[in-house]
């Protein structure tokens, strides 16, 4: 646990919360991901798994605790504060817009521009080089509309941008959800990938098989509170079954 | 190439360029004075302005959003400056400025009001349009102001090679908010907001900044059209404009925008406003009563729209009645 310690603390949320009137969605949530870690977050529907998501993104604000990045207060009134600390995320709603084309999505608020024109020949040229990493998506004319696309075409698009824009940190919000198994497996190499490429990744999901392939440590969420964080080598899906159920309390 | 050619043939723009040509040939084979220059010109001085205030209403639309005020904004804007001018002895450049402010300002309350506060466009709007009319008609009271010095009516009544002053107006208005609305981030992300407002946002777009910034560009090119027209008449009307709102929203709609947001074409809502002006000069050629020029409109607009949805749902297959007939045959 000791050499564990000694890794730097990238982003860290501290006691925060986040009610919705009456409803609270998370209480008090301390979370840490490291420098160079693939974190896993998990939990049942409703445990505050995409309220923190979307907090850690600056897409909405906690009602109360603090954001820290490379140990530093910061706070997020819009994404692109999040941004700019080098945070992308790839929500669970992929935020796409559907009547632009996919090379448009791909530089969506970070279109590249020439004398303060779109420079378009480059971003279609840059989309399809983002794109050729994802050859089971069978995602190539970049000129398509994004609502002419399956669902799963659409994840791998949400993916190629998030991976694209990712500086320092991705985040990944059920990023195989409407994916096949050939898909799944290629989106996990890919997260593999930015792992030897120093970046760290958050990822939501419901599938323990991906989590324990690509994760180094899991976070439990349940009902709104974090249960535990656990290294994947040294636990097992049944353990993170039961901290997701509460049965581990009984 | 041919997949280009008829790319652009099947879009809006094509469609509707080719729609006007049809009109153009057909009005013109029962009475060729429909096809003479002269009249040609008639009808862009008369559509110029509301070519103005069109283009505001378009990137609005391509936005998500929509403006009812304009007609109010530009009666306003054009007592404000015609009182100041008449009634304080106001430069005339200081006279303009200030019916322009009026416009940006009730631009920027709409904008303020819609955006931050969370109002609702149609409502909102509507106040702001009732409220800038019944301002023009309390300041008024009835009689409209006129007797402008000429450093303000050359505004709107020189001409040039034949056309109107408010043409050229138009020309560069046009040119520029087509430019920006096409080749510019600006222009993107105005697409972007009104395809998916949240995803806008949630990709680092300022999707209330731009929501404003429109608001107060429309009452801008609203005011300026109500200060030019007050400009060519020599006189300010509070009821000058009673309509113009619907049809410029009717103009770009027939013009490939939609309600809905994310598509919308200034060229198109240009071509949408001519083909509606043609309609009602033709109206005279063909020797039908101007009285029918807004049922006529009417049902072009209805064609337009119903145009879009069939050719939507066919395009995305989710309406194949060839297919349902197969079906229910087999």
């Amino acid at each position: 646990m000791s050499a564990h310690a000694e890794a730097e603390t990238l982003l860290e949320a501290r006691g925060v919360a986040k009610r919705y009137g009456h409803v609270t969605a998370l209480r008090g949530v301390d979370f840490a991901l490291e420098a160079g870690e693939t974190h896993a977050l998990v939990g049942d529907n409703g445990a505050g798994k995409s309220t923190l998501v979307k907090i850690l993104s600056g897409a909405i604000a906690p009602s109360e605790g603090s954001l820290l990045v490379d140990g530093e207060p910061v706070a997020f009134a819009a994404p692109e504060d999040a941004f700019r600390a080098g945070i992308s995320t790839v929500y669970q709603n992929l935020a796409l817009v559907g009547c632009r084309n996919i090379a448009e999505n791909l530089f969506l608020g970070k279109e590249p521009t020439r004398y303060g024109v779109v420079a378009k020949a480059q971003m279609h040229r840059e989309a399809a080089e983002m794109l050729a990493g994802l050859r089971q998506m069978n995602v190539r004319d970049t000129t398509a509309k994004v609502e002419d696309l399956s669902g799963g075409q659409r994840q791998a698009v949400a993916i190629a941008r998030g991976m694209h824009q990712a500086r320092r940190i991705l985040i990944l919000d059920e990023p195989t959800a409407a994916l096949g198994v050939q898909e799944s497996h290629e989106i996990l190499n890919l997260i593999e990938g930015l792992k030897s490429g120093q970046r760290s990744v958050l990822i939501v999901s419901h599938n323990l098989a991906h989590v324990f392939r690509v994760a180094d440590r899991v976070t439990v969420l349940r009902g709104g509170l974090r249960v535990g964080t656990v290294r994947t080598a040294e636990s097992s899906p049944d353990d993170i079954v039961r901290m997701i159920t509460g049965a581990s309390l009984l | 190439m041919t997949a280009r050619v008829k790319g652009i043939v099947l879009s809006r723009v094509g469609g509707l360029v080719l729609l006007n040509a049809v009109f153009i040939a057909l009005v013109g084979s029962y009475n060729s004075d429909f096809v003479r220059v002269a009249n040609f010109r008639v009808i862009v001085d008369n559509m110029a302005l509301d070519a103005v205030v069109m283009v505001g209403t378009v990137l609005l639309l391509a936005a998500g959003r929509f403006d009812l005020s304009i007609d109010g904004v530009a009666a306003l804007a054009g007592i404000i400056t015609g009182k100041l001018l008449v009634e304080t002895g106001t430069p005339t450049a200081l006279a303009v400025a200030a019916g322009l402010a009026v416009g940006l300002l009730i631009g920027l309350v709409n904008g303020v009001l819609i955006e931050r506060a969370g109002l609702n466009p149609l409502m909102t709007t509507l106040a702001t349009w009732w409220a800038s009319t019944g301002i023009a008609l309390g300041l008024t009271q009835g009689y409209s102001p006129f007797g402008f010095p000429d450093s303000f009516t050359r505004l709107g009544q020189e001409t040039f090679f034949g056309s109107m002053i408010a043409v050229y107006y138009a020309i560069a208005i046009i040119v520029v908010a087509a430019g920006v609305l096409v080749f510019t981030r600006f222009g993107y992300h105005v697409f972007a907001t009104g395809g998916d407002r949240e995803a806008a946002r949630l990709n680092g777009i300022r999707v209330d900044r731009i929501g404003i910034l429109l608001y107060m560009f429309a009452g801008l090119l609203s005011a300026a059209a109500g200060v030019i027209f007050a400009a060519r008449l020599s006189t300010a009307s509070p009821v000058a404009f009673d309509g113009l709102a619907l049809d410029v929203i009717a103009a770009a709609v027939i013009g490939g925008a939609s309600l809905n947001g994310g598509r919308g074409s200034i060229i198109g809502g240009l071509l949408g406003l001519l083909l509606l002006n043609m309609l009602g000069n033709a109206a005279i050629y063909v020797g039908i009563s101007p009285y029918w020029q807004k049922a006529i409109s009417g049902f072009v607009l209805l064609v337009a729209v119903s145009g879009d949805v069939i050719a939507e749902r066919v395009q995305r297959s989710e309406w194949r009645p060839w297919r349902r007939r197969v079906a229910e045959g087999a």
